[in-house]
């Protein structure tokens, strides 16, 4: 008999969660369903964080340039100046522009590890920002650009409800996409770069051609991201390109944990959930309670995150099925 | 041992220069190596045998001077590219992956082996060939008991055996062998001398050894060179070159 591998399991949540997710609009308000929304078009972007540091073990901050940049891209195209809102070509043509510029920053920033990768994420970050905010004639500078058309798919224009189900799909694609990734043989090797990059090389990995690859995967899953994130929120600004943005999804790759393939779809959710509910009851309270979660997160389950608290009962014996019942719950809720 | 005229040699090095401001770590080196020669190189701490090991792969790239491998240049060929190329190198002190089963240790210098590091989309798994091979050498290094262990939570020995697995998944044509037995007891050493000593045979690999061990060294190969601030001083059989006057001088106190 074909036995059930630990990726089917994970394949078949996958799809019990997209089924989920895709009733969810039929139970709840307008409202709420792009806070769900918002929740899905952040999985990509926090899967690039988690496959820079669980394979790589490099913090990456710089998430908030592909984001900005899918963004903008959107709000130029089919805000202002009334290019096209067709999809079909906006999600690729952002697929193409942030895999070109990952390539390139990631020549510079991969050129180091650690400490100064992280530092090369925030500073490169901020320069972008910096240029997005002084380009006024061509950005809008701080008033950022407003008024983006709805978006069409197969030139049909598409109301909330039916982008809705496009971001369900292109996250789901992104996400199996990402499975597939994450089993294979270019994942092993970063995984030995990271434990011992002279012996990589000494073995014939080329290390630094293998860094700015994942460096592009991550920022491509942001960039993709981005083009959705402009259409949800029918808005861009420089505030997109902030590195305490690109932070967001670090934190919410801590919420969620860096070891377990459900990590960043906890995160992304937990992360969304947390602000959503902060802001509506304590405003002024976001940031001691986002810091005191990562605080109390990082102190008592380390890496492995929500993800992991929600194991622990399930982990005996099972700790992999655990997962993915974890993931379940988070999404219900 | 053999060579034959009308091959061009494994590695040629050319008048190979190193300086590191006043100290001449290699000093002007010429050297051929065939396919199958196995040389040992002694000599004091500061010598230059590390300097001249990583000339040769890439590690460092000469002041001067030119390497070839097969009668192709390869002087400024970086470390990786080299490695695919055949000229492997093991670590004075062994470097594995820890946070990996033995097991994926030895995968994955079969897919760099084999060139499939942008590999993005294929399932581990469905690697046959890889897959395969890598059972193969656990078997033929007696590591197939231990496949499935985090090598972590394996000792010294072990873990040397698993770098020198690796070097050999990568189908070496010479190997560059920097002190193999460093941190190593006794028993262990000669496990793992001989494993290594009887694959360099098995697959008529060329070897260069550096090993301050001189009664192994005697054992391990025809010829030895003695290096002394970056140049070589003398070469010939162990028994030759440990009697030469100027050679003794430099290694009294190295338990000869």
């Amino acid at each position: 008999m074909h036995k059930i591998s630990q990726q089917d399991r994970t394949l078949i949540t996958l799809l019990v969660l997209a089924g989920l997710a895709m009733m969810i609009p039929l139970f709840v308000s307008g409202y709420q369903r792009s806070l769900v929304q918002k929740g899905l078009l952040w999985i990509p972007a926090v899967y690039g964080v988690y496959i820079l540091y669980s394979l790589l073990r490099q913090v990456h901050f710089a998430q908030s340039i592909f984001i900005g940049v899918g963004s903008y891209l959107t709000a130029f195209l089919a805000g202002k100046y009334s290019v096209t809102n067709e999809l079909l070509i906006l999600l690729p043509a952002g697929l193409v522009v942030s895999i070109v510029i990952a390539y390139v920053l990631g020549i510079f920033i991969t050129k180091r590890t650690g400490f100064y990768f992280a530092v090369m994420g925030i500073a490169v970050t901020m320069v972008f920002w910096s240029l997005v905010y002084k380009a006024r004639a061509i950005t809008g500078g701080s008033d950022g650009i407003s008024h983006i058309m709805h978006p069409a798919l197969f030139t049909m224009q598409l109301g909330d409800m039916a982008f809705y189900y496009v971001c369900l799909a292109v996250t789901l694609c992104m996400v199996l996409l990402m499975l597939r990734i994450l089993n294979s043989p270019f994942s092993l090797q970063l995984r030995a770069i990271a434990g011992d990059l002279d012996k990589a090389e000494a073995i014939g990995i080329p290390v630094k051609g293998m860094q700015r690859a994942a460096f592009v995967i991550a920022g491509a899953n942001a960039g993709v991201t981005g083009v959705l994130l402009a259409f949800a929120y029918n808005y861009v600004s420089p505030s997109t390109f902030e590195w305490t943005y690109g932070a967001n999804f670090v934190q919410a790759a801590i919420i969620g944990g860096v070891t377990g393939f459900a990590g960043p779809i906890v995160g992304a959710f937990g992360f969304i959930n947390l602000e959503f509910f902060v802001s509506t009851w304590f405003a002024n309270l976001w940031e001691i309670i986002i810091g005191l979660t990562i605080a109390i997160i990082v102190v008592t389950v380390g890496e492995q995150g929500v993800t992991g608290i929600a194991q622990s009962p399930f982990s005996r014996g099972r700790a992999k099925l655990g997962n993915s019942k974890e993931s379940t719950c988070k999404h219900v809720e | 041992m053999l060579n034959d005229d009308s091959k061009p040699p494994l590695i040629t090095a050319t008048n190979l220069r190193k300086y590191y401001g006043e100290v001449k770590s290699v000093n002007d080196i010429s050297l051929e190596i065939a396919q199958g020669q196995v040389i040992t190189l002694v000599g004091a701490n500061g010598a230059g045998k590390t300097t001249l090991l990583n000339l040769l792969t890439g590690l460092i790239i000469p002041d001067r001077g030119e390497i070839r491998l097969l009668g192709e240049k390869i002087t400024g060929v970086a470390p990786d590219k080299r490695a695919r190329r055949g000229i492997v190198k093991t670590f004075q002190l062994e470097h594995v992956f820890d946070e990996m089963s033995v097991f994926d240790n030895i995968r994955t210098a079969c897919l760099s082996a084999a060139g499939k590091h942008y590999s993005f989309f294929k399932d581990i798994e469905n690697e046959k060939e890889i897959n395969e091979r890598t059972e193969g050498l656990l078997e033929l290094f007696d590591l197939a008991g231990v496949k499935d262990t985090f090598v972590r939570n394996l000792g010294h020995g072990y873990k040397k055996v698993i770098d020198i697995a690796m070097c050999f998944a990568m189908k070496p044509k010479i190997l560059l062998v920097d002190e193999p037995t460093s941190g190593v007891g006794e028993e262990e050493k000669f496990r793992i001398m001989n494993l290594l000593m009887n694959q360099i045979e098995a697959n008529n690999l060329a070897a260069i050894i550096v090993e301050h061990d001189l009664h192994l060294v005697k054992e391990l190969s025809k010829e030895t060179i003695v290096m002394c601030d970056g140049e070589f001083i003398a070469r010939g059989t162990p028994e030759q070159v440990f009697c030469l006057e100027k050679v003794v001088e430099i290694l009294v106190g190295k338990g000869f």
